[in-house]
């Protein structure tokens, strides 16, 4: 398919890096030549140096036979003005990135629709909901989501504590609790592991348990210390995901607290907010002013400035201090790699790859290719959800008879909105949606499984 | 630099080179060479096929995950990658015809870089009358297509032709085609960099088929056309006749070869768009107007200085100097050098000072960017220029603002350096290999001076005792390969091989 990109940032580069290598036609826009001379050297893909929200820029990068225009540019208005261009230049699908949905409101019925722009994103929404989706128990670090919402992917760590420290997993499997779910992938040191029946699970390793949200949240809760329950959340920087998340924890009865380095920025986020939350104002990279917002006795420590070094440093400076979670987010993609390393984090998302997996998500929407939901945290490694075509070869076969590659795992199974585990006696039928975990080159392979069985394979 | 990864796609070149020779054995078939030509010919073809799958089976990526290509890499595959394939191209050379190394080497990179120049010849004739080395009418003819393929191949450029066929080499980014495609902008026509070269390539191609086309419809044999087509579109210069294209005395040749050279002087890019219906594209191209009235003045200038006296064809025949005639030669001759193509029709070292001179000077400019030809290139010319120019201006307004404009956009700082220093090494390399001629050769001033002009620039024929009725053959073998250096330097536009001669080019 032949893509259009407006916006070099870390959106923009990483959302080429993965879509060029996904065989697409990507056509990059920005304003800044530097940002597309540095793309352009690492990635196949043709650039153009011009305004994303400018006709003839965009007629110049081919919007005319172009599939799908996506506008991730810092400029809210950049990204709008360009999907409506597009729209009217021929372009069947627009992704639009916005940071809130303030640009539209039912109310005067004037809507993404009426600007024909097809799909709005709010990558800022879906990090909020991340760091919202772990803040439940100490030891959750990410919970991915599928179409079937019934099933959950949820990464927990393990603490020494923990009953399956130490067990080989195939010791395991006479254990009720763990029937019905399955460990989709063990991260340790930051590798990828694909978990066999021979491997041993250590503490510190975060699992990835795939099935039924109800079982996956028993087997959590049979992890889980006593200790693990959050209710006091301090959130670093009142910037707009701060906010936001400010706003929803207080919702959902949490004792927030903020701290803001800016005076004027914290008075107005106070007024925004209105009552119930403490705004303190003062450097949280600062030990005194990190101590007099309760650090110490902190559950949950939040760090969501815009600088992402700010955010690292102070992230282990409140874990030094005392607070039991530490979360962290980071814009520059090559960072996510590195927060795992820092032991002191517990979790650490990147905005930009969240952001680049929701582009992703909605890609795949619109293309129906069956392909992808989200990238496991850098590894390399990509969640897949397949439908069983009824003509494909694996339909009707046990899923112990089926030859997938080795560094690919079959998760879960959906059936009409059931999740069952994937486990080897089961049969596949066709309609069925089989969630994969695999490696980025081993798509390929696992792709022409699932779909009609064709000459050229696809 | 990662030198596995770059010795992986060097074999699949290797491997390239050896089946393109391998394809010469059914012209070889067809042309009635004898048995014992055509097997040693399947030989030299067997040989880099099998040593390009070697160094693929030793070389191919171990685990699951393929080389990572980065600029230094892109960079490596393009200069040893051209090296390798004039070593695996000069086997047929030595082989079938058992020319020796240093000659074959030289053939073959001259072939590969479209110079032209040729040591193949049987002018010179040694005291006990015996000629020297075998003359090209004597060679089998399935050698004389393989060196004829040779500038067909480089002319596009060997890397970016396996970018277009080889979609598993996976070789992603720019680094390859910009190292080896010609010019200061290098417009990317598709999103994709395997679709630009396979545009290329078509263009090319395309080009290559009108032109066989044209001159068998004028009466010229198939084998002659492909050669001649080859040799044309790549503007390289190898004919298969020994007095060139002079040899067939035909004008309708003359005017089909020399529209031809014109036309693969111009960036292909504009021939592509034209191919869309957006001929308007060469008019409104800043290098490509410069390229066209250059060439016209060129021809009426030499026309009008050769005009009166006999003119000497290539082939030794003497015709009258009418206007036609002179027309006729000169524009042939002013096409053929500034194109970089190198054919002859004239003898053109007989012509007047002026002329000569003229010619040379056209040498140095060479054709368009984006194009087959060698030299500096217009757009480069036009730049320093410009530049030159606006630093005059700047000496009485020291504060202005002085934009270097080409084709109404205006030029980076960093791509104007790049053109001057680009120009700047041109000429130290013509310098530095003249001289080296001079010691080596203690030929004359003439002889050291254009024969580099003519190999750096990809040209082929210079002057004196490197003129058109002569070859490089009588070098010894040191001169020879100063001159293959700067062959390939020219080739690969100096940077691309001066690189590799950086201490940290080679460092992890």
């Amino acid at each position: 398919m032949k893509i259009i990109i407006v916006g070099a940032g870390e959106i923009g580069k990483h959302l080429a890096y993965v879509l060029s290598h996904d065989k697409h036609d990507v056509v990059v826009i920005d304003k800044s030549g530097e940002l597309l001379e540095h793309i352009k050297e690492h990635l196949d893909v043709m650039t153009i140096e011009g305004n994303g929200s400018n006709i003839d820029c965009l007629i110049k990068a081919g919007a005319k036979s172009s599939d799908i225009l996506i506008a991730v540019s810092g400029n809210e208005s950049t990204n709008v003005v360009s999907c409506q261009i597009a729209s009217h230049l021929g372009v069947k699908n627009t992704i639009c990135r916005l940071d809130s949905k303030d640009f539209f409101s039912e109310k005067e019925n004037f809507l993404p629709e009426t600007l024909k722009i097809k799909n709005i994103i709010i990558p800022l929404h879906e990090a909020v909901r991340k760091i919202l989706n772990v803040l439940d128990n100490k030891i959750v670090t990410e919970r991915i989501l599928f179409t079937n919402p019934n099933a959950i992917m949820t990464a927990f760590e393990v603490v020494p504590s923990s009953p399956i420290a130490g067990a080989r997993i195939r010791d395991l499997s006479n254990i009720e609790i763990l029937s019905h779910i399955r460990f989709a992938a063990i991260l340790r040191d930051r590798k990828h592991i694909i978990p066999n029946g021979d491997t041993i699970i250590v503490p510190g390793d975060r699992i990835y348990a795939a099935g039924n949200k109800d079982k996956v949240q028993d087997v959590v809760d049979w992890n889980s210390t006593d200790n693990c329950r959050i209710r006091k959340v301090l959130i670093a920087g009142a910037s707009r995901i701060g906010a936001t998340l400010a706003k929803e924890l207080y919702k959902m009865k949490y004792e927030v607290r903020v701290i803001e380095k800016d005076p004027k920025k914290a008075a107005d986020f106070l007024d925004e907010i209105k009552a119930g939350v403490m705004v303190i104002n003062g450097d949280p990279t600062d030990k005194d002013t990190l101590a007099e917002s309760g650090a110490d006795t902190i559950d949950a420590f939040i760090s969501v400035m815009d600088d992402d070094e700010d955010n690292i440093l102070c992230g282990i400076m409140a874990k030094e201090v005392g607070a039991k979670k530490v979360i962290v987010t980071t814009s520059k993609a090559e960072y996510a790699g590195i927060i795992p390393a820092i032991s002191i984090i517990d979790c650490g998302f990147s905005k930009s790859i969240i952001a680049v997996n929701t582009v992703l998500r909605v890609l795949n929407l619109v293309s129906e290719s069956m392909r992808v939901d989200a990238i496991l945290s850098r590894a390399n490694a990509f969640i897949l959800e397949f439908t069983v075509h009824p003509e494909s070869h694996v339909c009707g076969k046990r899923i112990s008879e089926i030859k997938f590659p080795l560094s690919a795992v079959l998760a879960m199974v959906f059936r009409k909105g059931e999740v069952l585990s994937a486990s080897g006696g089961l049969i596949l039928q066709s309609e069925d949606v089989v969630v994969t975990i695999t490696e980025r080159d081993k798509i390929s392979k696992i792709e022409p499984l699932f779909c009609r069985r064709s000459i050229f394979g696809l | 630099m990662n030198v596995r990864a770059v010795l992986y796609v060097i074999s699949l070149l290797v491997t390239l080179i050896g089946i393109c020779i391998l394809g010469c054995l059914p012209v070889s078939w067809f042309m009635n060479d004898s048995p014992t030509d055509m097997a040693q010919l399947a030989g030299s073809g067997v040989i880099p096929a099998i040593i390009g799958i070697l160094g693929y089976v030793i070389w191919r990526p171990k685990s699951a995950m393929s080389y990572k290509y980065q600029t230094r890499e892109g960079f490596g595959i393009v200069a040893l990658g051209w090296i390798a394939a004039s070593l695996a191209g000069c086997i047929p050379f030595i082989f079938v015809s058992g020319f020796t190394f240093h000659d074959a080497f030289f053939e073959t990179v001259s072939g590969f870089t479209t110079t032209g120049s040729s040591v193949i010849d049987n002018t010179l004739v040694l005291f006990d009358g015996s000629t020297l080395g075998k003359g090209l009418d004597d060679l089998p003819r399935g050698l004389i297509f393989w060196r004829s393929v040779t500038h067909w191949l480089g002319g596009m450029g060997i890397v970016v032709l396996s970018l277009a066929i080889l979609p598993f080499l996976k070789v992603g980014g720019q680094q390859l085609f910009n190292a080896e495609a010609s010019g200061i902008s290098k417009d990317q026509l598709a999103p994709r960099i395997a679709s630009t070269a396979k545009i290329l390539w078509g263009v090319y191609l395309l080009l290559t088929i009108a032109e066989v086309f044209f001159l068998m419809l004028g009466g010229m044999p198939l084998f002659d056309s492909l050669c001649n087509s080859f040799g044309t579109v790549a503007t390289g210069g190898f004919c298969n006749l020994q007095a060139s294209i002079g040899g067939y005395d035909n004008a309708y040749f003359d005017v089909v070869i020399t529209i031809f050279m014109f036309l693969s002087g111009c960036n292909f890019i504009l021939h592509f768009r034209a191919l869309q219906g957006k001929a308007l594209g060469y008019f409104r191209d800043e290098e490509l107007r410069c390229y066209f009235f250059m060439t016209v003045f060129a021809i009426f200038a030499v026309a009008y200085s050769i005009m009166g006296s006999e003119i000497i064809t290539s082939a030794g025949k003497k015709v009258e100097g009418t206007f036609l005639n002179s027309l006729r030669y000169s524009s042939f001759q002013v096409v053929s050098l500034f194109s970089t193509t190198g054919f002859a029709t004239a003898d053109f070292d007989l012509w007047p000072t002026f002329p000569r001179l003229f010619l040379v000077s056209l040498m140095f400019i060479g054709g368009c960017g984006g194009s087959t030809s060698g030299g500096i290139k217009n757009s480069r010319m036009l730049v320093t220029f410009k530049y030159g120019i606006s630093q005059v201006s700047r000496c009485l307004f020291p504060k202005s603002v002085t934009n270097i404009r080409f084709n109404h956009e205006r030029l980076d700082n960093s791509i104007v350096h790049k053109v001057l220093s680009f120009f700047f090494i041109y000429i130290m390399v013509f310098l530095i290999s003249s001289f080296l001629i001079a010691i080596l050769t203690n030929t004359d001033i003439i002889t050291a001076t254009t024969g580099p002009v003519a190999c750096l620039g990809g040209v082929g024929p210079g002057l004196s005792k490197v003129g058109p009725a002569c070859t490089f053959a009588w070098m010894n073998w040191p001169a020879k390969m100063v001159l293959c250096a700067d062959m390939i330097l020219g080739r690969l536009e100096i940077y691309t091989a001066l690189v590799i001669f950086l201490p940290h080019f080679w460092k992890k």
